[in-house]
């Protein structure tokens, strides 16, 4: 972890020591998170090597495969579609409400953006079970418990927080000066219509295919609901056959699909996270809608309550009383310790690839597009892949002392999450004065001082952050750690989904409040993270990768 | 004409402004000076309606705009607004960005006045252009001109002229001072610079603190 900062202490000195420094972990970056993929292509050179490559290509044009892909390509179209228009309604009603309540929906946002799917799906397949009981009762039809439409709601409604928390920085990274001079001339509707949303568009759609990959890369939810996925058929096709070059070939529709979205995405995410006002402060005169505008956004928030009301109200409920939590709790001691080490170890492992990669992500050439292309690839693989492919890549007599060991879960993690980390600390970067590290770099005496007194807490809170998503999101990890998880070694993530499966609900649930509670401890640490940096006074410049450590 | 009265506006402990009260007369062109952080824009922003005053009423020919039970929207307080940076809308050309400002005006109309305003910006050239494709001189006419567009019975300047070279600053300088003269609204115009505040005003005030120290 200390690897960047110590880099810095040479900087003067050593130039050359430092690039040495910087190319390994950048290397180290390509081999963890970049390696599994090489590793399932060469796999495929191997098959069509082999010549039995025709065979694998010819299955993925069967109708079934065709039809799988178009039916999980509209599921997931539909979810963002909806996603991202409720998450505007949801942001622009936010613009009207006072600080407090502002600060709670976005608490809560955060809190519940990394909650797995899968969490989603047995709290919402409770509250549909509840209301059919009520309708059977009041002699109505029931609501289909499973299919297209009860999959899609709850993938809506899984991804809701997320879409509204994009939406959020979409719309406050519009220059406010620009929306106050459409203010002068016209009404706030009009102007929302011709000026705040025709700005925001870049990074709305980049949100919108950010979500688009997110929810057909997801299999958890859809097949949970009896729905079948090109994502889960990935799963399927490696289970059945254990070729992991079978499992990429069958994926290729798909990361087509994956891979062309998030580079169609790339400049809208590199624009979202380059613009500097999207934590900016409330309105002193906040926007007038009409009423029908109005309403839909009241709508709006009411459907984030409802999200939220139901899960929390379906596990606390589930779960039964506290003694059968603690028993539940006492009962899974293993996986929760075993869940928490893989925690330690991703944050550990990806933090200091992903401060060396956010570096390279400042530069504004073309080796700084190359890594933003690089850095988005493992966003776009569906996560059966890469676990898939950290086999491919690490069943190998060299690899021992790692395959087979707690290392798998966490390269998993550190694999699918660290371009997360290295988009926070990038923005965190960029939110610094310039000048703050050049005058480091110039009165420097003491190199490791300077770097502990200067560059650690400059980067403390982005560090922060990064640590909390990544923790949030590798304690949900499921797609990659069921299938790289060694025997005799659970997570929490796993133990959960088993349960699914067996419908053991008070037991699921008490285990879910524990991973709910631990995502809104780190949802708390981010809110806290973002309001002490809104506090400090930095200047957004063109900063030069060579100003930082 | 503007009347403030008793206008009050606390940014937590700081005061923007302590119990202003201000008349400006029709045709009057009054200049804000004072130092950083004095509370001068926004005095501006509340008169624009950008910013709800503490306490105190806005009153703009004659209509109360802002008390604490009326607040009138930006848009219909008929203001024409020139902000620290040109604030053009970078989705639409020169064009479009005055145009939009003429809602309501029929199309031929529209269309006649927004070719006087160009002409008169020598700025005809720039129509079809997009903000990125004009020089930061260029742009500060067209926002200019899109301010003048409605018509406006009152004219806002922050601080327009910030962050030019010397002999731009005069060319726009006497731009605004013509223009202003030649329409028949009344006008703040904020500053810093004395030698701006002489040229485009008949009055200079010096605010500090939130109060209006000298006239």
């Amino acid at each position: 972890m200390a690897v960047p900062f110590l880099s810095f202490s040479v900087t003067s000195r050593r130039p050359g020591l430092v690039s040495v420094i910087n190319t390994i972990v950048l290397a180290l970056f390509l081999i963890i998170v970049i390696g599994p993929l090489a590793g399932l292509a060469v796999d495929l050179a191997r098959l069509v090597l082999s010549g039995t490559a025709p065979a694998a290509f010819a299955s993925l044009f069967s109708d079934r495969r065709i039809w799988l892909l178009v039916q999980s390509l509209l599921l997931a179209a539909a979810v963002a579609a909806a996603g991202i228009g409720t998450g505007i309604l949801v942001a622009t009603a936010l613009w009207r409400k006072p600080a407090g309540i502002t600060f709670a929906v976005l608490l809560m946002v955060l809190a519940l953006a990394p909650v797995p799917p899968y969490i989603h799906a047995l709290t919402w397949s409770q509250a549909i079970a509840t209301l059919n009981r009520g309708l059977t009762a009041l002699g109505s039809a029931p609501l289909p418990a499973t299919g297209w439409t009860v999959s899609f709601w709850v993938e809506f409604m899984a991804m809701l927080p997320v879409a509204i928390f994009l939406s959020y920085i979409a719309l406050a990274s519009v220059d406010r000066t620009l929306v106050e001079a459409a203010r002068m001339v016209r009404p706030d509707a009009d102007v929302l219509h011709a000026i705040i949303l025709p700005l925001a568009a870049p990074t709305l759609s980049a949100a919108f295919g950010f979500l688009v990959v997110l929810s057909c890369t997801d299999y958890s939810v859809p097949s949970l609901f009896g729905s079948d996925t090109y994502a889960l058929d990935i799963f399927s096709t490696y289970s059945a056959s254990g070729s992991a070059a079978g499992a990429l070939v069958a994926a290729i529709p798909l990361l087509i699909v994956t891979l062309s979205v998030m580079t169609w995405c790339r400049l809208g995410i590199r624009r979202l996270a380059q613009t500097p006002n999207w934590t900016a402060g409330s309105w002193d005169t906040p926007p007038e809608f009409p009423a029908l505008i109005r309403m839909a956004q009241e709508g709006a928030l009411a459907l984030l309550g409802i999200q939220v009301v139901v899960i929390f109200m379906g596990l606390v409920l589930a779960a039964g009383s506290l003694q059968r939590i603690a028993t539940t709790v006492q009962f899974s001691a293993r996986e929760i310790q075993n869940s928490f080490l893989v925690v330690a170890c991703t944050i550990l492992i990806a933090l200091p690839l992903a401060l060396a990669v956010s570096r390279e992500l400042l530069r504004e050439d073309r080796y700084g597009s190359l890594w933003w292309g690089i850095i988005l690839v493992p966003l776009a693989v569906p996560a059966p892949l890469v676990g898939i492919g950290l086999i491919s890549l690490w069943n190998n007599p060299a690899f021992s002392p790692v395959y087979g060991t707690f290392l798998m879960p966490v390269f998993a993690s550190v694999c699918r999450f660290t371009p997360f980390a290295a988009v926070i600390l990038f923005v965190q970067i960029r939110s610094v004065d310039p000048a703050l590290f050049d005058a480091a770099r110039v009165f420097s005496r003491d190199t490791l001082h300077t770097s502990c007194r200067i560059f650690l807490p400059l980067l403390a809170p982005g560090l922060f952050v990064a640590s909390a998503v990544l923790g949030a999101l590798t304690l949900g990890e499921l797609g990659a750690t069921l299938i790289v998880t060694p025997p005799g070694f659970g997570t929490l993530a796993i133990k959960i989904y088993n349960y699914l499966h067996y419908g053991a609900a008070p037991e699921v649930a008490g285990l879910c409040l524990v991973m709910v509670t631990a995502t809104l401890l780190a949802g708390l640490c981010i809110v806290t993270a973002l309001l002490r940096q809104r506090r400090t006074p930095g200047t957004i410049a063109q900063i030069s990768q060579e100003s930082i450590p | 004409m503007i009347e403030l009265n008793g206008i009050r506006k606390l940014f937590g402990t700081v005061v923007a402004a302590n119990c202003v009260s201000l008349s400006i007369p029709d045709l009057a062109r009054i200049a804000l000076t004072g130092p950083s952080g004095s509370g001068k824009t926004t005095l501006l922003r509340i008169i624009a309606g950008l910013e709800v005053p503490d306490e105190g009423t806005v009153t703009l020919d004659g209509r109360i705009v802002s008390d604490p039970g009326i607040r009138v929207p930006p848009a219909e307080r008929g203001i024409g607004f020139v902000f620290q940076t040109a604030a053009l809308w970078p989705h639409m050309t020169v064009s479009e960005n005055i145009l939009f400002a003429l809602q309501g005006t029929p199309p031929a109309e529209a269309e006649k006045r927004l070719d006087g305003l160009l002409d008169r910006m020598s700025a005809t050239h720039l129509r079809d252009r997009y903000p990125d494709q004009i020089s930061g001189g260029e742009a500060r006419r067209v926002a200019l001109a899109r301010a003048l567009a409605p018509n406006p019975s009152i004219l806002l300047f922050d601080e327009p002229l910030t962050n030019l070279d010397d002999e731009l600053r005069e060319d726009l300088l006497t731009l605004i001072d013509e223009n202003v003269r030649a329409s028949s609204a009344c006008m703040i115009y904020v500053t810093h610079n004395r030698h701006e505040a002489a040229v485009v005003a008949g009055t200079v005030l010096n605010y500090r603190k939130g109060e209006i120290l000298a006239v």
